[in-house]
């Protein structure tokens, strides 16, 4: 093993890092969940309020 | 007459070229020959290669304060520009569909980060110093610009080398994943099929790079600069407001900053940097970074299966290295060798545009823990 390795700085690195990228990605994911949820939602409710529209013009 | 010749022989480079430069030569030469012959990677390895050259012409001095390279390197690399400014042009490039369709792939583009945190640890037992062994653990991202990012924050002088290295082994991902892929998995799980990913709206599209930013940049700022520009870069893409942006920023500008990024590396590959045992060890662990990277994403795509009702490919996990779309590609490839009819490259895309974000993120960790140490 080298010497003069702060290996407390070096196991923070590894693990906090490594952890790090699994929280953020793991946000990043469902917030990309949560929008394409909302969207949908909001394009459904358009879908609805478009046929209505179209019924009632009929 | 021979005063004259004495004088000139004297004020030129020859009388001061050292054996040390002409290896430095032999080294340019051999990256010219990878990039024009074999062309791996020649739009970053060509420059480099020069810039290696020019680095080492005896009494030329080009990377000396104040001259061509120097201006190059303190204001493009230095100040981060030049590699934000390629992260622009590769977030107009990038089409995030289908990570969009299928964002637990995110978790694959995590995964995959597992090999760089391997090979960060592998840096210090071979000797190297926590900053040095960051930026080679960074490697394993298979991410050029995100490699030269870490370094110009950490270890500077290992730019080179590990330019170098990370563009050397992008290029031989077809090479270097297939036998890691082929024996972490077995026949039947090569042979899974994937349904399509589903379509994705226009909307979904425009919205994705507001909220990545966001969520990225708040959660880690030192990764900012990177991600803000790539998802500025996605932005001008899904708009489909700015064609003129989008355009420029994929082509015209990615061309002129990648110039500038290669000579800039090129011209920090100096004789007495370069030739170095360490930097030995420095490919060594790089190939090493690659391949657990590819592993841990495969690894951990095995793992996700054991709670998923709908399997996924395991081989889609050693796409998490944000080698794109090469390692997506090389994939598809393995899968196809056991099946001609089962395309998996759509699936592919969604962990390899993860492990961009993934690195970024790495990146933005490791700036965040030691740049202050």
């Amino acid at each position: 093993m080298p010497a003069g390795i702060d290996w407390d700085l070096v196991l923070k690195v590894c693990i906090y890092g490594q952890l790090s990228v699994f929280t953020v990605l793991t946000i990043l994911m469902i917030s990309v969940y949560a929008t394409s949820a909302v969207i949908r939602k909001f394009t459904n409710l358009n879908s609805i309020n478009n046929s209505k529209n179209s019924f009632l013009a009929k | 007459m021979l005063d004259i010749f004495k004088e000139l022989f004297a004020s030129s480079g020859i009388s001061v070229l050292t054996f040390k430069q002409l290896i430095m030569w032999a080294i340019s030469f051999t990256v010219l020959y990878l990039a024009i012959k074999k062309e791996f990677e020649p739009l970053l390895l060509l420059p480099i290669g020069f810039g290696i050259l020019l680095a080492n012409l005896p009494n030329a001095n080009l990377m000396e304060n104040n001259m061509l390279l120097w201006f190059f390197y303190n204001y493009g690399i230095k100040t981060e520009i030049i590699p934000c400014l390629i992260f622009l042009g590769l977030g107009a490039l990038t089409d995030f569909g289908p990570l969009i369709a299928d964002p637990k792939n995110l978790l694959l583009g995590a995964a995959a980060q597992g090999g760089v945190y391997i090979t960060f640890f592998g840096a210090i037992l071979a000797g190297f110093t926590v900053k040095e062994a960051a930026g080679i653990g960074i490697i394993g991202g298979a991410d050029g610009p995100t490699t030269i990012y870490v370094l110009s924050y950490l270890a500077p002088y290992l730019m080179g080398p590990c330019a170098v290295a990370a563009y050397s082994y992008m290029a031989m991902v077809p090479l270097i994943q297939p036998p890691i892929a082929r024996l972490l998995t077995t026949k039947e799980e090569r042979l899974i099929r994937m349904p399509l990913p589903r379509p994705v709206s226009a909307t979904e599209k425009v919205l994705f790079p507001i909220v990545a930013t966001i969520v990225i940049c708040v959660l880690v700022p030192p990764a900012a600069p990177l991600m803000a520009l790539f998802m500025l870069g996605n932005l001008f893409r899904e708009s489909r407001v700015v064609e003129r942006l989008n355009d420029v920023s994929q082509n015209a500008l990615l061309n002129i900053v990648t110039v500038f990024l290669g000579i800039s590396v090129g011209g920090t590959m100096n004789a007495e940097t370069f030739l170095d045992p360490k930097v030995l060890f420095i490919f060594a662990l790089g190939v090493f970074a690659f391949a657990t990277a590819t592993a841990t994403g495969i690894i951990f795509a095995k793992i996700m299966n054991l709670f998923l009702k709908q399997k996924i490919n395991p081989l889609i996990g050693g796409a998490g290295v944000s080698a794109v779309p090469m390692s997506a590609r090389t994939m598809h490839r393995v899968a196809q060798a056991e099946d001609k009819k089962n395309y998996i490259l759509m699936q592919a895309m969604g962990p390899n545009v993860a492990g961009v974000i993934g690195t970024a993120v790495a990146a933005g960790m490791f700036i965040a823990l030691l740049a202050g140490q």
